[in-house]
């Protein structure tokens, strides 16, 4: 079962409670947004982060997509899809923050040298070797990716906020599980460090 | 079932997704492949392991910060002060303009630059409305609307009028943007739609872009101005097609990553992409627009995009049977089409480049499907003159079919 899915609101799978809630914050209640956040704000944040693969940028990305969550709620429709709305938003933020960085990067006159992040030393080398595999996998098979294996969102949730049908959100999953894969592949063959990691 | 199918089965089946008889297919194929099986012991653990990747939390104070920022007046945009300006000075320059131009021929170069400016913004709206995918006719409606709103074409009908009056080209061109205005306003996005692809629009655009030489420009999409009633998403849309017209490939890109309407910007998207050497992103764009689209002109321009022929698909147009339809209606195609025909995406101005779609069921492009996937890699197929010159002299569907055997034979031996 998904991890992250699971804790976002799995009481409400027919999206009930969030219409109620975008309702009343289209009506004024600007504490239905504390609600919202209190509700996704824990998937959302490792959702940007499995995206863009930055603390710190996550943190930055689901704030300014609650804000657009915020700025957006009168023209909310209700109908059950505010989580595939939802991820939409945070979706095409993490996409522009990527694209830019990458802008950014090409005009740096030399890389710069990777920082190291302050828990590398902390962190098991099968969690560096997931992240790494995570980042092998390119856009848009490791948005549909991470959708759907991590968050629990169906294909049909998956492709809205994708902007594309389910049949191609089906196939940029198989592709996006190919790559993770090939990426962990020695961790898959037997023997490998995560058989042993076993607790 | 072969082992390719198999893998994209293998997934749908993790998410319980497979019909009785997919899964029976599946299971019948895993029998007798230990490959595939080993592959999906492995997809199965790969989900396992990609669950125990490591989580964060969101850090202390975020909803309060979150709320104190909502709570905020949102910031201007900076357009938005300049924009009253801007008008002022551009209905200013606009009216010397046309005025000087009766009595100073040296600033015919100049009327005639404004002209294409206004070519150029009827042209956004132009674009945007063959693209749209009637779907959601309520949500395209909209979005043409605030097209037309945002490049003031409705306030400027008689202005444009009388500038075009002298030109045929151009009154062809205005009396279909006037019909789309009132299409736009009824809500009828299919005749829209149809109405945006007539030959004639292009055609005069053509000939006023090579006649002329001058460069068909879109109004700068940061002084554009919108009325309070239009929603962001869509600002950003039309934002995006007038930056995309311009050239601005990156600022396109990030208004159509604002816009939340995937639907009537994916074919620009691809083509930004493209244009700024992001193929990857351009491929998966152009990808989704033809498997999203039931429009024949986009399917065949993304088809031939992702065989890397560009040119090809900035040239392309439909041969049915035959017989060139060159920007048809879908209705039009439809009525042509017959069970078992062959319809070709052609691309005269490339010389040797063509694909093919096979619309020969419903939904009309599942035999191009079937092809995608003979051709799965890019600039697999390349075609020498004289095969486009078979089908030239033989525009018939058998020609087309023995094309097609052609192409799966190159194909199978090139790879």
């Amino acid at each position: 079962m998904p991890v992250d899915g699971d804790s976002l609101a799995a009481s409400d799978r027919d999206g009930t409670v969030d219409d109620s809630l975008m309702a009343s914050l289209a009506g004024g209640r600007a504490d239905a947004l504390r609600e919202i956040i209190r509700r996704h704000g824990p998937a959302l944040v490792n959702f940007l982060y499995q995206l863009v693969g930055d603390r710190s940028a996550a943190e930055d990305l689901s704030q300014e997509t609650f804000l657009r969550v915020y700025r957006a709620a009168s023209r909310y429709v209700p109908g059950g899809g505010f989580r595939a709305w939802l991820y939409t938003i945070a979706r095409h933020l993490a996409l522009n923050h990527q694209r830019d960085r990458a802008l950014e990067r090409d005009r740096l006159p030399e890389p710069a040298p990777p920082a190291a992040a302050p828990d590398a030393g902390e962190r098991g080398e099968l969690q560096r070797a997931i992240e790494r595999a995570i980042e092998a996998v390119a856009e848009p098979f490791r948005s549909a990716l991470v959708m759907c294996v991590l968050h629990g969102l169906s294909y049909e949730e998956a492709a809205e906020a994708s902007g594309c049908s389910v049949k191609t959100l089906s196939s940029r999953l198989a592709r996006g599980r190919e790559r993770f894969r090939e990426a962990m592949a020695p961790y898959l063959a037997a023997g490998a460090p995560v058989r042993l990691e076993v607790r | 079932m072969n082992c390719a199918d198999s893998r994209e089965c293998i997934s749908a089946s993790i998410d319980r997704r497979l019909s009785a008889v997919e899964t029976e297919r599946l299971a019948a194929h895993l029998a007798g492949c230990p490959e595939c099986r080993h592959a999906h012991e492995e997809l199965e653990a790969g989900d396992a392991l990609l669950r125990r990747m490591a989580k964060i939390d969101l850090p202390a104070g975020f909803e309060d910060r979150v709320m104190a920022l909502a709570a905020a007046p949102a910031p201007r945009r900076r357009g938005s002060l300049l924009a009253p300006l801007f008008t002022c000075v551009a209905a200013a320059a606009l009216l010397v303009v046309l005025g000087l131009t009766l009595v100073v021929p040296g600033v015919r170069r100049e009327r005639e630059k404004k002209v294409a400016e206004n070519l150029g913004a009827g042209k956004a709206v132009m674009d945007l409305a063959a693209h749209l995918p009637a779907k959601e006719p309520e949500k395209e409606r909209a979005l043409l609307l605030a097209q037309i709103e945002a490049l003031g074409l409705r306030e400027r009908t008689a202005e444009l009028t009388a500038e075009f009056e002298k030109d045929p080209d151009g009154k062809a061109y205005l009396d279909l943007c006037k019909a789309m205005i009132v299409l736009a306003d009824r809500g009828d996005i299919v005749e829209l739609r149809d109405r945006a692809r007539q030959g004639q629009v292009r055609a005069a655009l053509r000939s006023l872009e090579t006649r002329r030489a001058v460069a068909v420009r879109a109004p700068d999409a940061a002084k554009v101005r919108f009325g309070a009633s239009v929603p962001e998403e869509f600002q950003c849309a039309v934002r995006g097609h007038l930056n995309y017209m311009n050239g601005q490939y990156d600022a396109a890109l990030a208004d159509f990553d604002r816009a939340l309407d995937v639907q009537s910007t994916q074919l620009f998207r691809a083509n930004a992409n493209g244009a700024t050497g992001r193929m990857e992103e351009a491929l998966a764009d152009y990808s989704i627009a033809l498997n999203t689209t039931t429009d024949a002109w986009t399917s065949a321009y993304a088809a031939s995009a992702l065989r890397g022929h560009m040119n090809a698909a900035r040239h392309c147009s439909l041969w049915v049977g035959g017989k060139s339809v060159e920007h048809a209606s879908d209705t039009e195609i439809a009525g042509s089409l017959k069970q078992g025909d062959i319809m070709l995406c052609y691309a005269k101005d490339a010389g040797d480049t063509f694909i093919v779609l096979a619309p020969d069921t419903n939904p009309r492009w599942q035999t191009l499907r079937k092809v995608q996937r003979t051709f799965p890699h890019r600039g697999v197929v390349k075609f020498e003159g004289q095969l486009n010159e078979v089908v030239e002299s033989n525009p018939t569907a058998t020609a087309e079919i023995q094309m097609l055997k052609v192409m799966v034979e190159r194909s199978t031996r090139d790879r």
